[in-house]
């Protein structure tokens, strides 16, 4: 009996001193902890934030579930004859938009969000970071990251807004969301809120000193400085301002901004895409016969007619003739040819937009003539068209429509948006009879709605 | 486990009889021969065990049943005889016997069985406390499959085997008692011959090409992927025990809230080598297909495509695509071979095997390889030593199927396809455009040209020793260790060639992807058991202590490559490449103490016990969970009539169920680049620091009568279980930028029903029969969910999901019915995935040398989401497309709907598409015959013809291609989403056994 006593004396504690000795723990190998920048963050890891801004505004950009695809349906641009997926149908189109996945009426929200609080943590992070040049940031330095990160906040807020629209119900205070979900804002305060990270993130460039110590994105070529990327900044601050209706004030921002009637109408910022390792593409880039991203039939049928016969060449330049497709009782026989490749990039903001933006301040200010000038300009370099008179505001406006609807044709749900705001979905077409008119708003998703109950 | 074998190969020399024996020393000596028999049969009993009580003296007979004791005092003794499937039998040898003839009764009802009740020590069946089931090799392997898993239907009442797609070599969930998690794993624990099992299932990212992920569900698996206990050869298998809940499998702790599934592979015995040879051949044959409508004009077809149907149509033309597509019957093989045999000493067994399966569609199949050595070795009296290897190599090849988004899959693609589009190659072996699908796939080409080679080569090695050191007073002790590594390393390489047309249109041409993944499980563990019988023998008592060490690792690398250079499939061939490396770690510890008592004359067994485990997955890595257990059982003393023995017994037991890795980290996402530089972005994921295991508690009751005379057996056990502390994921709103948040909290709870019947109700030496009947029956509910009802699992409420909601079942399908006056829609529950019953009937008929195995498998009342039948309907493909009267609305016309009437009801309704997948499938059937070996004129020890089905008919009136499958791969809850898998099949094999 004592051999035993010992041997399970000696076993017990050779179990107990093995625990002891026993930490299991394991870190993450696959990604860096949150707290790399919560904590003591470092000038290499809020590079990497920075740069992540601009992966983050990019997100829904050009997917096909994404900001362009979708609004561009509701919007009577496009199609999608994906048929593993009939929701770009029956929910974009035929039926309601349900807000219950993450998906359709869900989406567009947790993505702009998303990197809404990148950007809060970037700006946290500077505010922590010390001065000292190489380990941290000068005061100047500092202060270009915030105009950056303000200026692109305010692009996520923006895609937040216009897809949601009078459903809002958004958030704007989202800081502390985790534990307390962000109280709701309506619109007119959510582009309030736009209106002033824009100025601020104005006043941050303005001291931001002659260039930012992050590198931006090729999108970015020609605004990659502080002082040139405050032109982009104005040039949002322009499309916000006619948004709201303060028509005086978008013409001194456009007046600040890189708007050029004499240059490149292509001129401006841009989503860049490539087939570089853990990049993302161009999703709206389809090519081949059956393709699933067609054109609406509508924008064949509305098109103007230069002096030739032939249509606008916008409409040439944009969109192609291709094998019908019927798909769920819709048939088009036209797909885009605006994304030449997977890697193309896609507008932000560029200059034709800026001249359409003046001529429609003009028209809200009652200045036909002017706008008749821009929206000339626009329809001989972009369209190949006749000039136009503008006579009364109501023409000027219907006009206004159909240039943006062909000048940005495909590249930001600027149809439904534009449409929407003049209170004329009802026109836009119809594709079955029996079929609800056009969706004004995305709603809030549901898991905001949940959180808030 | 290791008492067990101690008990079979170290004979009873270990038995405390030394006083005994010293007396006998003056006694005369005799020699005692004999031979074992079946008692109904008059057939031989092999390897017979004999003892003579209150001695050392025993031995384990021949193959032939003879026996030969030496040094037997020539005294009145007491001889034993005892073999597994027989029932123990003891008599007295008279002093003046020295030859004699044993006959045994079988043992129907396996009460001699000896059966895990711990994690080193066992129990005979007679006393345990516990519902464990407890397959055999000859059971398992009645019809040949390539998995365990799948060879386990029907065979364990409270199992429920689901297949993720009919596609040969894997790919099975083994579901015990019902749903234990949301969140965690559904993976039952499988330990072979002591070492934990990876079960792990890599996928083979054919998601870049499918774009699978890229609809309203990103989850990677939709890959119809395999989950790697297909690696294990069941024909190399002697046993499989099915722990099914806590209350039995509490002492594996924090890993087995899914149940245990405990393999030990075939052994050695005494004796000359013994060879066994299986030479088998076969064919599986597609067993269903959905059909296809019939097109009678061009206007029609132009109607349902537009231009390109009138262009293609032609009258009277039609083509059985899925036919086509899976009409492969090429042949399959397989070929066995094992040696066995030792002697007192040394024991060993060796197999090898190679077999291919050819999958019903060209290009796809299961092929491997496998070798398996297990010696034992006695050292001394004391000490048995032990070492289990396995070798496999398998190769699975299953093309491009399940979900996706590019209609590359190949019954997704034939959804689009009218029936009047013929894909076949034409003369030069071109394949077809095929205008229907947006991308020009053509299933053929796609079944012809992609190469999709997963590559696995698994090791699996372990040693393990018991060591009787101390025998004093009335303990007996022994303390037995494990040590094993479980090694697999799994290559997948796909090629999408640029001349696919589905590749051509794309974006970049040309697609190759290489994935290797690497598990290394580490398993250690020391245990001391300790059996104490008091001199006045009231009771026996069995304590047992020991620890254990477990290590996985997962590492994971993959690289997409595409815009390849013609012809090239190596991934640096392309203009366009990624990478991604995901490694995981996991270690854990545990420990445990039990102590069985079994008291008056062995009728009353009393146990408890308790677990302790920490592992790096928790939050707190060094806290220790604890998982109790308890158990009773009692034989009552007396019998009634044909009611020979009544057992009642009730246990109770608690088990964890990990969190995964990295459910503890809020991680940023780093793998992201613009325009090559690197950013760091918020991953929507926030861990809980703090995450603990879940918990599940079960109390189980029930009883096993033995009537008429052993002959029929009846077992009835209730369950109940709550798992709490669910690790659930709550979604803060997501403008916090975090989708979902990490935490323990919840609870549901899960009850049920086992029913099990088995008998052999004829039985004599020209006729036997057997049967065995089970009846499974459980429901969920959830009791508390601390954070709003979640959609979980499938594609949305519009195409009918899975809805975690307090009072609810944990397996409700919930869908739209109808919208509400805000236009948004009301969301309810349309159907459950939880079979309402499950049901086996197991028969073998023996008369003379021919025996007739059948197992069929009734379940009733689990729904699926139909999106197959959807897929159909929106390519207006459905052979009940046109609606036969004015077109009704949904729901008007559910259950019948036709295919337009179903499709125009989409977005508002779901239930059309929520459908009952109740069968009834004649899982296996086999019919043999034993040829006699003296006919053929050869020293042969058997030789068996045999003709087994799998799968031979199913009777369901589900419209999808079969109601077993998973497009979500093994998942706890979320299966039963049927969206293109790979196409059911019945097998059908011819086979020679031969014993030498």
């Amino acid at each position: 009996m004592k051999t035993i006593g010992r041997f399970v004396l000696a076993s017990v504690v050779s179990v107990t001193v093995l625990w002891g000795c026993s930490d299991l723990t394991e870190p993450d190998f696959n990604n860096p902890s949150i707290t790399e920048v919560t904590e003591d963050p470092t000038r290499p890891a809020i590079i990497s934030v920075a740069t992540g801004l601009l992966i983050g505004t990019r997100v829904d950009a050009a997917r096909t579930n994404g900001y362009i695809s979708l609004l561009g349906i509701i919007g009577r641009e496009s199609y999608n004859f994906d048929g593993a997926d009939p929701r770009f149908v029956t929910q974009m189109l035929s039926g309601p938009l349900t807000n219950n996945a993450p998906r359709f009426g869900g989406n567009l929200w947790a993505s702009p969000y998303r990197n809404i609080q990148n950007a809060n943590l970037l700006l946290d992070a500077v505010d922590q970071i010390g001065t000292d040049p190489t380990a941290g940031f000068s005061a100047t330095e500092k202060e270009a990251i915030r105009g950056f990160a303000k200026t692109i906040q305010a692009l996520d807020f923006l895609t937040v807004v216009n897809t949601r629209d009078t459903n809002c119900g958004c958030a704007i205070d989202t800081q502390d969301g985790i534990f307390e979900p962000a109280p709701e804002a309506t619109k007119s305060e959510v582009f309030a809120h736009i209106v002033s990270l824009l100025d601020e993130a104005k006043n941050h460039l303005e001291s931001g000193g002659g260039s930012f110590p992050f590198p931006l994105s090729p999108g970015f070529a020609g605004f990659d400085s502080p002082s040139s990327f405050l032109t982009f900044n104005r040039a949002l601050k322009a499309r916000v301002d006619v948004y709201m209706m303060n028509y005086n004030q978008a013409l001194q921002s456009l007046g600040e901004s890189f708007i050029n009637a004499g240059g490149s109408l292509d001129l401006g910022v841009y989503q860049a895409y490539s087939t570089g390792p853990g990049d993302i593409t161009n999703e709206l880039f389809d090519p081949g016969e059956t393709r699933n991203i067609r054109a609406h039939p509508s924008v064949a049928t509305d098109a103007e007619l230069k002096t030739n016969g032939s249509p606008d060449d916008r409409f040439t330049r944009k969109v192609q003739t291709i094998s019908p497709r019927t798909f769920l009782d819709l048939t088009s026989d036209l797909g885009f040819q605006l994304y030449a490749s997977n890697q193309a990039s896609v507008p932000i903001i560029r200059n034709e937009e800026l001249i359409l933006l003046r001529a429609e301040a003009n028209i809200g200010l009652g200045n036909l003539g002017p706008a008749e000038a821009d929206i000339n300009l626009i329809r001989a370099t972009s369209g190949g068209l006749p000039a136009v008179t503008l006579s009364t505001a109501q023409q000027a406006l219907d006009q206004l429509l159909y240039e943006k609807q062909y000048s940005l044709l495909f590249e930001g749900g600027h149809r439904w948006i534009d449409m929407r705001r003049y209170g004329r979905l009802d026109q836009l077409p119809l594709d079955m009879p029996g079929w609800p008119p056009p969706h004004p708003a995305f709603p809030i998703p549901i898991a905001e709605v949940n959180a808030r109950n | 486990m290791k008492l067990l074998r101690g008990m079979l190969v170290v004979p009873f020399a270990l038995l405390l009889a030394t006083d005994l024996v010293a007396q006998d020393q003056e006694v005369p000596q005799r020699t005692v021969t004999g031979s074992v028999v079946d008692d109904v049969t008059g057939q031989r009993v092999d390897f017979p065990q004999i003892e003579i009580l209150g001695t050392s003296i025993g031995t384990v007979g021949a193959e032939d049943g003879t026996f030969s004791l030496q040094d037997v005092p020539r005294r009145e003794l007491t001889l034993r005889v005892s073999r597994i499937g027989y029932k123990r039998q003891e008599f007295i040898l008279a002093a003046g016997r020295d030859t004699i003839r044993v006959r045994l009764g079988s043992d129907i009802l396996r009460i001699e069985e000896l059966v895990v009740s711990g994690r080193v020590t066992t129990v005979q069946r007679r006393n345990l406390a516990n519902a464990v089931s407890v397959v055999d090799g000859v059971e398992l392997n009645e019809v040949p499959i390539a998995t365990i898993e799948a060879a386990l239907v029907g065979k364990v009442t409270g199992a429920i085997v689901e297949q993720n797609s009919g596609a040969p070599g894997g790919g099975v969930q083994l579901t015990l008692r019902g749903v234990s998690s949301i969140n965690a794993s559904s993976d039952p624990l499988y330990v072979v011959d002591g070492v934990i099992t990876s079960n792990v299932a890599i996928s083979n990212n054919q998601e870049v090409v499918t774009r699978s992920n890229e609809g309203s569900n990103p989850d990677p698996n939709q890959q119809n992927q395999v989950n790697r206990i297909a690696d294990f050869n069941p024909e190399d298998i002697e046993s499989v025990t099915v722990l099914k809940g806590p209350s039995a499998a509490a002492i594996y702790g924090a890993k087995a809230s899914n149940g245990v599934v405990l393999i030990r592979t075939k052994r050695g015995q005494p004796g000359p080598p013994r060879f066994d040879f299986t030479g088998r051949l076969g064919m599986f044959d597609l067993s269903n297909t959905i059909g296809s409508r019939v097109f009678t004009s061009a206007d029609e077809a132009e109607a349902a495509f537009g231009a390109a149907g009138r262009t293609a149509f032609e009258r009277g033309k039609t083509f059985d695509n899925e036919a086509i597509l899976g009409g492969e019957n090429d042949a399959s093989w397989e070929g066995r071979l094992s040696v066995a045999g030792g002697d007192r000493n040394t024991s060993y067994y060796a197999s090898a095997m190679a077999e291919n399966q050819r999958g019903v569609i060209r290009n796809t199949g299961f092929k491997r390889q496998a070798l398996r050595v297990n010696l034992q070795q006695n050292v001394g009296t004391t000490l048995n030593l032990g070492v289990y290897t396995n070798l496999t190599h398998t190769q699975t090849s299953r093309g491009i199927t399940n979900n996706d988004n590019a209609l590359v899959s190949y019954w997704m693609a034939l959804a689009f396809t009218p029936s009047f589009q013929n894909l076949r190659p034409n003369a030069d072996g071109v394949y077809p455009f095929n205008p229907f699908t947006g991308s020009g796939s053509n299933p053929l080409q796609t079944a012809a040209l992609v190469e999709d080679d997963q590559d696995v080569w698994r090791l699996t090695a372990s040693t393990d020793f018991d060591w009787n050191f101390a025998r004093a007073g009335r303990h007996d002790l022994h303390l037995t260790g494990l040590a094993g590594v479980d090694f697999l390393s799994q290559s997948n390489s796909l090629f999408f060639p640029a001349e696919l047309h589905f590749e051509a249109t794309s974006p970049e041409p040309g697609t190759s992807l290489l994935n290797d993944g690497r598990n290394t499980n580490v398993n250690t563990g020391v245990s001391i058991v300790d059996n104490f019988t008091p001199a006045s023998g009231a009771f026996t008592s069995t304590t047992s202590i020991g620890f254990q060490y477990e290590s996985t690792d997962l590492e994971v690398n993959r690289i997409v490559s595409s815009n390849l250079v013609a012809g090239q499939a190596n991934v640096d061939a392309g203009t366009s490449v990624g990478v991604e490396e995901r490694r995981e770690k996991v270690r854990d510890l545990g420990f445990f103490l039990q102590e069985e008592l079994l008291l008056l004359q062995e009728r009353l067994l009393l146990s408890a016990g308790v677990r302790a485990d920490q592992s790096s997955n928790n939050g707190d890595t060094e806290k220790l969970f604890w998982y109790p257990k308890a158990a009773v059982s009692y034989r009552i003393p007396f019998g009634v009539g044909w009611l020979n023995e009544l057992k009642l017994r009730s246990a109770f037991g608690q088990t964890g169920n990990r969190p995964l890795y990295g459910q503890k980290f809020t991680p940023l996402s780093s793998g992201e680049r613009i325009a090559g530089e690197p950013g760091v972005v918020i991953q929507g994921t926030l861990g809980d620091p703090g995450i603990e295991p879940e918990r599940m508690s079960e109390i189980e009751g029930g009883f096993d009568a033995r009537l008429f005379n052993d002959a029929i057996g009846f077992e009835a056990t209730f369950f109940y279980q709550k798992v709490t502390n669910l690790i659930l994921e709550r979604t803060p709103a997501p403008s916090s930028g975090f989708a979902r948040e990490f935490f323990n909290g919840g609870s549901f709870r899960n009850q049920g029903i086992e029913l099990t019947v088995v008998g052999s109700p004829v039985r004599n030496p020209v006729f036997g029969w057997f049967t065995a009947v089970r009846f499974f029956k459980n429901s969920t509910k959830i009791t508390n969910l601390p954070v709003p009802a979640f959609e979980f699992g499938a594609f949305g409420s519009d195409l009918g999901t899975f809805k975690i909601e307090q009072g609810k079942s944990a397996t409700q399908i919930v869908g739209n019915n109808g919208l509400d006056p805000g236009g948004q829609p009301i969301i309810e529950q349309l159907g459950d995935a939880n079979p309402d019953f499950v049901m086996s009937f197991t028969n073998e008929l023996n008369y003379k040398g021919f025996r007739l195995y059948t197992l069929l498998d009734w379940r009733v009342g689990q729904d699926l989401v139909n999106l197959q039948q959807l897929l159909w309907d929106l390519g207006q493909t459905s052979p009940d497309w046109v609606s036969p009267g004015p077109v009704r609305e949904v729901p008007d016309c559910n259950p019948d709907c036709s295919g337009e009437e179903r499709i125009s009801g989409l977005g508002d309704y779901t239930q059309q598409y929520v459908q009952s997948g109740s069968f009834l499938r004649a899982s296996e059937i086999s019919v043999s015959y034993d040829l006699p070996s003296q006919v053929l004129g050869l020293n042969l020890r058997f030789l068996q013809l045999n003709l087994a089905f799998r799968n031979l008919f199913t009777i369901t009136s589900y419209a999808g291609l079969d109601p077993l499958v998973s497009n979500f791969g093994n998942k706890p809850i979320g299966r039963s989403v049927d969206v293109a898998a790979f196409p059911p099949s019945r097998a059908i094999w011819f086979s020679v056994l031969m014993g030498i």
